[in-house]
């Protein structure tokens, strides 16, 4: 795991303190009942301030899975 | 606070029991406000957690309401300028120029009548802790952005008119805008991006200091009771050893008005209620000329007691708390020298001791600013009055009482308790009495104002406050019994008396009333032993009752043989 993964696992792990930290990586709206609006909101709010960079609300709605998120942080760091 | 500390810190804290249940009142998402309001909680309660119920998205007047129907004991309320007219927010895409500022004017004076209404009908259930609108909206008015045009001050001050009455009310406390804006500079507070996308207006750094301010109104940390003040280089500018009485100074003439500024400060918290006292390494003689000029900027007659000697500070301190018989950590010491400063604190590490910078301004001010928050009260009680002047007379009580016949100098006191057994929810001292003492006092257990006033809305619940007044002085409210009677045996939960009331059998009246008014045989005492209750302990071994710990007393009407005569004059007050 690299410090783009391990920063984004740590934001994860904020915001779904009750999730088990090995079950994040797999996590998605689809399979965390937790993951609603608000969360996703806060969610990027969360990664926002810890990558130091805007977010695109509209755009970053398609990110709905760890997986993604990982991505686009990759690709915006 | 970041948000990713906050949510670590909620995170960690959501098995916790929550120990406050409180009502976010808003018309704008809450969004990460929750998270920052039990973040801040957590850190200043470990082990605690906060629950923050939340309403509906846009409807703040359905919100109060909601609160209200609530089981929540404190609520929070805050207002944007959106929740007072929906046009001045970023959301709407109303107008609000021309003929229809004027229509803003009237609806946005409406809408705040009506929340004022509800605001206050919340207040007599729970504390309410208000933020005014933080974000501006810049946006209307035809003047450049520079001038303010007569519609948004008009706007302001329907604000400020609804934000006076509001503060006028006990247990409605208003954030300062002030305050805020050093914590959080008004031009960052707005986040347009998360208000379009989500309807949450502020960044995080200003959800995060609004957050902080709105915990610290809602808990305030304990107040403190005394100030010791130095004298040369303190009190006044100059040494008054060498140059005499008259020629010490404190005004901006000559060009020593910081000092008069600190003599300003002391008056206004000694009009508070705050505990004065001096100590300086002086001559008697001249230090008291000097404190007896027609121009110092607070009566001399503020200072209790005034210690001028050659021996070390920490024992002039050590005596002071001894005659304030109150704790080093209530208690400021304000000097300018750090050498004194250092060896009050070895001697009394609890004691809170601040330098007094006179050749630094900025330091100056910032030391004046921090007394206000260490002496800062919501609310001035006539107790509040009486403190320094019942000090004074507790002393030359003591002095007169000496070790001889107790009995015999109480009965020639002319002594008077006030009983009152009326429920007054705007009557702050009873809270504050039960929150504050902990030596008399029967369990140590402390409410929040929010638990408080449920149980004065209890009507099997009985609240009994004691007043006293005797040929030295009033000492106003000095005791509280509260409980209820359950299975014709009256249940006592609280029973606290001020230590300003001790060696005058107060609290052998009240245990007499209580078996007099409740009619009961037996009475009940929740009892729990602490570090400080030792005088409670005492008491009840004067009753026969062993002070077991942590275990309820059984109380018999026969006890009260144990007492003897009582020696005080009792009146009940009525309406």
């Amino acid at each position: 795991m690299d410090e783009i993964e391990a920063r984004v696992l740590s934001c994860f792990a904020n915001v779904l303190p009750g999730l088990p930290r090995e079950q994040l990586p797999r996590a998605s709206q689809a399979s965390v009942a937790e993951w609603d609006s608000v969360m996703h909101v806060t969610l990027l709010a969360a990664l926002a301030e810890e990558f130091q960079f805007e977010i695109d609300y509209e755009a970053a709605e398609e990110l709905r899975s760890f997986a993604l998120v990982l991505d686009h942080v990759r690709n915006r760091t | 606070m970041k948000l990713n500390e906050a949510l670590k810190a909620v995170g960690a804290a959501r098995n916790l029991p929550v120990q406050q249940r409180s009502f976010l009142v808003c018309g704008f998402e809450p969004l990460h406000l929750p998270v920052f309001l039990q973040a801040e909680y957590a850190s200043r309660f470990v082990g605690q957690a906060l629950g923050v119920e939340v309403g509906l998205f846009g409807d703040v007047l359905g919100n109060v309401e909601r609160a209200l129907q609530s089981q929540a004991t404190l609520a929070w309320v805050v207002l944007e300028w959106g929740d007072l007219d929906a046009r001045l927010g970023l959301r709407s895409t109303g107008s609000w120029s021309g003929p229809r500022q004027a229509e803003i004017v009237h609806d946005v004076g409406q809408q705040l009548e009506r929340l004022r209404e509800r605001v206050e009908a919340l207040a007599e259930r729970m504390p309410v802790v208000l933020a005014p609108p933080s974000v501006g909206f810049a946006l209307a008015g035809q003047t450049s952005g520079w001038q303010a045009s007569e519609f948004e001050l008009t706007l302001e001050l329907e604000l400020a008119r609804f934000l006076v009455t509001l503060a006028r009310r006990g247990q409605i406390r208003v954030l300062h805008p002030g305050r805020l804006a050093a914590e959080s500079p008004a031009a960052l507070r707005g986040d347009p991006r998360m208000a379009l996308a989500a309807g949450f207006p502020f960044s995080l750094e200003h959800a995060s200091a609004l957050s902080l301010g709105l915990i610290e109104l809602a808990f305030p940390r304990p107040v403190k009771k005394g100030l010791i003040t130095d004298l040369d280089d303190t009190l006044w500018a100059g040494i008054v050893g060498e140059m005499g009485p008259e020629a010490v100074s404190w005004s901006q003439a000559e060009r020593t008005q910081l000092h008069g500024l600190y003599q300003s400060s002391l008056r206004q918290l000694s009009e508070a209620g705050v505990l004065l006292a001096i100590a300086s390494k002086n001559e008697q003689e001249v230090a008291v000329a000097a404190l007896a000029r027609t121009d110092l900027g607070l009566d001399p007659q503020s200072f209790f007691p005034v210690l001028v000697g050659w021996g070390p500070k920490s024992e002039a301190v050590t005596a002071i708390l001894r005659t304030w018989n109150i704790a080093a950590d209530a208690v400021v010491v304000v000097d300018d020298s750090r050498m004194e400063l250092e060896e009050i604190r070895r001697v009394h590490p609890d004691i809170t001791c601040l330098e007094f910078a006179p050749k630094d301004p900025q330091k100056s001010l910032a030391l004046l600013l921090e007394l206000r928050d260490l002496f800062g009260k919501p609310v001035i009680l006539a107790e509040d009055a009486l403190r320094a002047a019942s000090i004074r007379s507790g002393a030359a009580f003591a002095a007169e009482k000496g070790s001889g016949d107790l009995q015999g100098f109480l009965a020639g006191l002319g002594g008077t308790l006030t009983i009152d057994a009326r429920k007054r929810p705007d009557d702050e001292r009873l809270l504050e009495l039960l929150n504050k003492t902990n030596q008399f006092n029967l369990n140590g257990a402390r409410l929040s104002a929010g638990e408080w006033l449920r149980l004065l809305a209890d009507d099997a619940y009985l609240v009994i406050g004691v007043a006293y007044g005797d040929r030295y002085g009033a000492l106003g409210t000095i005791g509280l019994v509260a409980g209820r009677i359950e299975s014709s045996r009256l249940h006592v939960e609280h029973w606290v008396l001020s230590c300003r009331a001790f060696s005058r059998r107060i609290e052998d009246h009240m245990v007499a009333y209580l078996f007099d008014q409740s009619g009961c045989e037996h009475i009940r005492l929740c009892y729990r032993s602490t570090a400080k209750n030792k005088p409670f302990q005492e008491f009840l071994g004067r009753l026969g009752a062993a002070a077991e710990p942590d275990r309820l007393i059984d109380l018999r009407r026969d006890a009260l043989a144990l007492l003897g005569a009582l020696p005080h004059a009792v009146v009940l007050a009525r309406d």
